[in-house]
């Protein structure tokens, strides 16, 4: 599996435990417009958990900024 | 999965069903299903109602319909710092009191609109100083500092909930427990108006539901302490009431008072304090009354329950004896197998998980908050005496009917080799130590264990116990002569750590096979009573063997066949060398 597929297959799995959908099916090109429930406070606990998921830390900028499921990627494969 | 599946279908499970209101100024809809999955542990099926962003006296007159729909059994005002500007006047002693009487004003006034409408009870948060303000060291000093203003609102605030007879739920102790840079998360204060960092969550919701659990009825009201390596360093029945760790001296030593010290506390707040042991009752309680480091006396201590029996029929006992649910019960013990054994056939008592050394036991302990309480009444300050009055009759010991399941889910083995010469030191040790479990009570020196070693007419055994919790070391030693019918039983002795557990069966099983493959016809063994062994004075009766002898002073012999015999195959694997060896 490549690396984004990968990453799309752990982030699926978030999107579903955070919007408590559990058949949501997401791609890179998902956006809040597509998805349940996917709104601004969602982004913040979503962002929590792929933080956990992934160990990383992103700034408030870049979580602000986050307008679909391939700004999420971008962050996490820097 | 989601929790709302959990809620419908535990409907039946004997879980109280609360519905909790819960009024934020800043953002908490994140908080929901960790506090309704929090409840679940508490023996709550919560339904809670979140309003965010807004403020409670606001929302309060809005959404009076839903709210009256809904029909909270208590409402939380979670309010944090945020929603009273506390703005900081320095140096401006009047300003500041007339800053905090606004504040107080405020809640004073929620709680009426709550009163008016509702009537139900109700849960402030204390405030925790807002990070974005100028902090220092002087800031006590100076009459209007965020921080001044801050203390003025909480004490206040306690003042008013004195009163009213409302719960607190002391958010500033949170914090200063874990540290005010960790209980804020600048960045998620910025992003979405989180009141705390998102990973304190989980820990916000233990606390704010216990508070709820408490107002429903769910209280812990009794400590039942261990003795050996909890209320004091080492083994009474061992090691003797003269070598024991208490008090200064050894930092084990301190920490067990420091410990007692804790728990008396607890009984000046009326938690009713009780002892279970597995001890000999007169050694033990000789070392409670006498032991000159004692913090606690007998007094203190509603019922004693020593003796040799499980620790979950002991608790039953006590609950009985009591009248006290064990859903009230708190039990602090050393041995990590006993608090399983708690944990699997009576859970609803709290076994804190408390590390391996005493000193570090008090900050575990303290975190739980086990004896939560909505007040101190004179009343809390007499029970103790009350139910120790009232403890002078004694419940029947009723065996825990599940030990065989518990057994199992230790996952026990008993490693047996003959004595060798890694062993020596550690064997010997045990033959000069052991009071207790130990049938002849013959001491051997390191040199007498070689030449037991090298004995050809001579079994020696060596055993270690492994479980789930790891490895408890050596725990029994046999020396048995071979003679011309029979294996007599020179020496056999086990570690009281491991009592209960099938060991002395499993050890029996692999002597009658040694006696099997030696063509022998019997195992004989003999019981010489001491002060501290009267524990195994029906050691050999219990296994089955039949008493051939009695000699003036108590001694008394015992003999097995071993045809008859069936293997007792307690629920452990057995890695036997000696066995493999002849």
């Amino acid at each position: 599996m490549d690396k984004q597929a990968d990453i799309v297959v752990r982030l699926q799995t978030i999107f579903r435990e955070e919007l408590d959908l559990p058949n949501l099916q997401i791609s890179s090109h998902s956006t809040p417009d597509d998805v349940d429930g996917w709104d601004s406070l969602a982004t913040i606990r979503i962002v929590a958990a792929v933080e956990r998921e992934f160990d990383r830390e992103f700034e408030a900028a870049q979580i602000e900024s986050i307008r679909s499921v391939g700004d999420l990627i971008s962050m996490i494969a820097v | 999965m989601g929790l709302s599946g959990i809620q419908d279908s535990t409907g039946q499970a004997g879980l109280q069903a609360v519905r909790v209101l819960l009024l934020s100024n800043s953002t908490a809809r994140h908080l929901k299903e960790t506090l309704i999955g929090t409840g679940l542990r508490h023996g709550l099926r919560l339904d809670v109602m979140i309003s965010e962003y807004e403020d409670p006296e606001v929302l309060l007159e809005r959404d009076r319909d839903g709210i009256a729909t809904f029909g909270p059994d208590i409402v939380v005002v979670a309010m944090d710092v945020h929603a009273f500007g506390l703005r900081p006047a320095p140096g401006k002693p009047e300003g500041a009191a007339a800053i905090a009487d606004r504040a107080l004003e405020r809640l004073r006034a929620i709680r009426g609109s709550i009163g008016s409408s509702l009537k139900k009870p109700v849960v402030f948060h204390t405030l925790t100083p807002d990070p974005a303000h100028v902090r220092l060291h002087v800031d006590r000093l100076i009459p209007g500092s965020h921080v001044d203003l801050v203390g003025r609102v909480n004490a206040g605030l306690s003042e008013f909930a004195r009163s009213s007879g409302d719960l607190l739920l002391d958010v500033a102790m949170l914090s200063e427990r874990i540290g005010q840079d960790n209980w804020y998360s600048a960045r998620h204060w910025a992003l979405a108006k989180y009141p705390f960092a998102p990973e304190n969550a989980p820990l916000y919701a233990e606390h704010l539901v216990r508070l709820v659990a408490l107002k429903f009825g769910k209280s812990r009201r009794v400590l039942v302490l261990d003795l050996d390596n909890t209320m004091w360093g080492g083994i009474v029945g061992d090691d003797g009431k003269e070598n024991l760790l208490l008090g200064p001296g050894s930092p084990v030593g301190e920490a067990h008072c420091a410990l007692q010290a804790m728990a008396k506390e607890l009984r000046n707040r009326g938690i009713v304090l009780c002892v279970s042991s597995k001890n000999e009752e007169s050694v033990a309680l000789d070392a409670f009354r006498t032991h000159p480091e004692m913090v606690l006396v007998e007094e203190d201590i509603a019922v004693f329950q020593i003796n040799w029996t499980d620790k979950a029929a002991n608790l039953q006992a006590l609950s009985e004896i009591l009248s006290l649910g064990l859903d009230s019960f708190v039990f602090l013990d050393d041995n990590p197998a006993e608090r399983a054994q708690i944990r699997f056939a009576l859970p609803q008592v709290a076994v804190p998980e408390v590390p391996k050394d005493v000193t570090e036991w008090i900050p575990v302990f303290q975190s739980a908050c086990y004896f939560e309480a909505t007040g101190f009444t004179a009343e809390d300050r007499d029970r103790v005496a009350y139910y120790r009055a009232d403890a002078r009759r004694t419940a029947q010991l009723k065996s825990f009917a599940r030990q065989e399941d518990y057994l199992q889910s230790l996952d026990m083995e008993l490693q047996v080799n003959p004595f060798d010469a890694i062993g020596r030191k550690r064997i010997a040790q045990l033959i000069s130590k052991s009071n207790q479990f130990n049938l002849t009570t013959k001491r051997y020196s390191e040199a007498d264990v070689a030449s037991a070693e090298a004995d050809p007419r001579r079994i020696t055994m060596q055993m270690r116990l492994s479980d789930t919790f790891g490895d408890n070391g050596m725990i029994g030693v046999v020396i048995a002569d071979i003679g011309t019918d029979a294996i007599d039983i020179d020496t056999w002795l086990m570690s009281c750590r491991v009592l209960g557990r099938g060991v002395p069966e499993a050890t029996l099983d692999l002597l009658v096979a040694r006696a099997r493959d030696l063509g022998k016809e019997f195992v004989r063994g003999v019981y010489v009573p001491t002060k501290k062994n009267m524990m195994v004075a029906d050691h050999y009766r219990n296994l089955g063997f039949e008493l051939i002898g009695e000699r003036p002073g108590g001694e008394t012999a015992w003999e097995l066949s071993v045809n008859a015999y069936q293997d007792k195959k307690p629920p452990i694997r057995i890695r036997d060398a000696v066995g493999a060896r002849i």
